[in-house]
């Protein structure tokens, strides 16, 4: 393992302010009444997605981030990646870093993947020159030489994101910031992929990672993050803090998950029901 | 250089994606100023007959006339227009990926631009068919010209895609201001014929010395000299304004999309 008392990344009392729109939409008649156009004017409700987070990431090290829907990781991660300012607070990177949060971001589905490859690797910051190198390993690791020169609208869902993933990894960067999106392609990509972690594992790299998938944090994170509405509550060993982000979800919410279990179920049996008809209805005309 | 590479690459590919699969592109990139320029001519100089006096160049070849003003004008309108929708455009990028802003923009407008030079030999054979001769200040004057347009485009371009993102009422106000700059800055009629006093008014739109320049160099083989001096200054202005709008919003863009 490489030395670990570098630091990678620096959060400073990092907080980021959205403001939630008003509810109705603006009219013309709004100016007309001095109650509506006030209405539109003052201040709009705040909404923290952040409040007050520090903390730092040594280089060489595997943060995970968890959190329920909405708890503010991706802002976190958006904020991390330069994509959107914090509201108060500093972030500090050092090194060259990228961030993937979204797989194949940017492809032009009418032009070829390896011009897709070649541009995208461009706009995650290589070089002219590196990305003419790496574009053929690019194309080797996801598998899709023989399609190389098909322009991406031909391609399948699974072949976009595989393309997007082997662009993401070859970039290299000292630091890396992944949201979400291992779950990528087939079993035999998947371990692929895995493999390639280990790799960058062991070259050193820092990784953030928000992910909800507990076995893979488990498995490859040397620390993890609890986010609980916008606030870091927790910072420590994988397992644990893990098991408690599982044992939170089961006390805060089982009407969601019943009400969420009927509705499935309704619309499961509902699906059953329409096709039955369907197949009902269909019969007597195939005689 | 990776952000001017990164530049190259974007036009490149948006040129490529754009014409593949159309046969005729390249007629397409003329067929506009071309078309334009047949029904002007024959509307203004034939049915309305605004060439039949004087021997001046201009007014003999109203149809180069109107060709010379409308390719740089094609140039400048479809510039401003794409790099208006150039940050909005590409929402999902910038939320997703960290790379230079300006790219987007610059890139609209390259796309523009590349495409006005590869016209450009039609206009001079357009020209050259008039019965005008080729002259030698051809060769300092286009260079000259076409960079003053795209550095003036630059700075719109930059000026528009940044006020776009939080001002989405921009898209429409620009085709109607473009219009009316259609019919204001002389691609129709030369500027020595617009009465004194509704000078100052017509040279409010940098375009109009501009496209008067243009016109010079092309029937007349002068240089542009002092009379330029609209167009110069807005440049300056719009280059100024647009990099500081551009660079103080950039930050918010990813958040306002």
């Amino acid at each position: 393992m490489p030395s670990s008392d570098e630091l990678a990344v620096q959060l400073d009392g990092v907080s980021k302010r959205y403001f939630l729109n008003p509810v109705k939409p603006f009219r013309l008649s709004d100016v007309a009444s001095p109650r509506a156009l006030w209405h539109r004017l003052r201040p709009r409700e705040p909404f923290w997605a952040l409040r007050d987070v520090t903390m730092s990431v040594n280089r060489g090290e595997i943060v995970g981030i968890i959190g329920a829907n909405g708890s503010g990781k991706s802002t976190l991660l958006r904020v991390l990646a330069g994509l959107s300012p914090p509201t108060t607070g500093s972030v500090t990177i050092h090194g060259r870093y990228a961030a993937l949060l979204e797989l194949g971001a940017g492809f032009h589905r009418q032009a070829t993947g390896r011009e897709n490859a070649y541009l995208n690797a461009l706009f995650m910051g290589l070089s002219k020159r590196e990305a003419k190198e790496r574009v053929p390993e690019i194309l080797e690791f996801s598998g899709l030489e023989q399609f190389a020169d098909q322009p991406m609208r031909t391609y399948s869902a699974g072949m976009f994101l595989r393309l997007g993933f082997s662009v993401a990894i070859h970039v290299q960067p000292e630091i890396f910031l992944i949201d979400e999106i291992l779950a990528v392609g087939d079993a035999e990509f998947q371990k692929k992929c895995f493999d390639h972690f280990d790799k960058l594992q062991q070259r050193g790299t820092t990784i953030i990672i928000v992910s909800h998938n507990v076995d893979v944090l488990k498995e490859f994170a040397s620390r993890v993050v609890l986010i609980e509405h916008g606030k870091a509550v927790l910072d420590g060993d994988p397992i644990e803090v893990t098991r408690e982000y599982i044992e939170r979800r089961k006390e805060s919410s089982p009407e969601f998950k019943q009400a969420f279990r009927r509705a499935l179920l309704q619309r499961w049996s509902d699906e059953a029901i329409t096709t039955q008809q369907e197949d009902a209805s269909e019969t007597p005309a195939q005689r | 250089m990776t952000a001017w590479d990164l530049l190259v690459a974007v036009t490149l590919r948006d040129l490529k994606v754009r014409y593949q699969g159309t046969v005729l592109s390249y007629i397409w990139w003329i067929a506009r100023p071309l078309a334009l320029g047949m029904v002007l001519y024959f509307a203004l100089g034939r049915v309305l007959r605004l060439d039949v006096e004087g021997s001046d160049v201009y007014v003999a070849n109203y149809g180069v006339f109107l060709l010379a003003g409308l390719f740089p004008w094609f140039w400048f309108s479809g510039a401003v227009q794409q790099s208006a929708s150039a940050i909005v455009a590409n929402g999902g990028l910038l939320k997703k990926v960290r790379f230079p802003r300006l790219i987007l923009p610059l890139s609209a407008v390259f796309f523009n631009t590349v495409q006005f030079l590869l016209t450009l030999p039609i206009l001079i054979i357009f020209v050259l068919f008039a019965g005008i001769d080729p002259d030698i200040t051809w060769a300092v004057g286009i260079p000259l010209l076409l960079g003053l347009q795209l550095l003036m485009l630059m700075g719109l371009g930059m000026l528009v895609a940044a006020l776009n993102v939080f001002f989405r009422d921009l898209g429409p106000l620009i085709e109607v201001v473009l219009l009316l700059m259609f019919y204001t800055s002389g691609v129709i009629f030369p500027l020595e014929r617009v009465p004194e006093r509704f000078q100052p008014i017509v040279k409010l739109s940098p375009m109009t010395t501009l496209l008067e320049a243009w016109r010079d160099l092309f029937l007349r083989g002068s240089l542009p000299g002092l009379d330029l001096w609209p167009a110069v200054a807005g440049t300056v202005v719009v280059v100024v304004i647009g990099v500081t709008t551009f660079r103080t919003l950039e930050r918010f863009f990813a958040d306002a999309l």
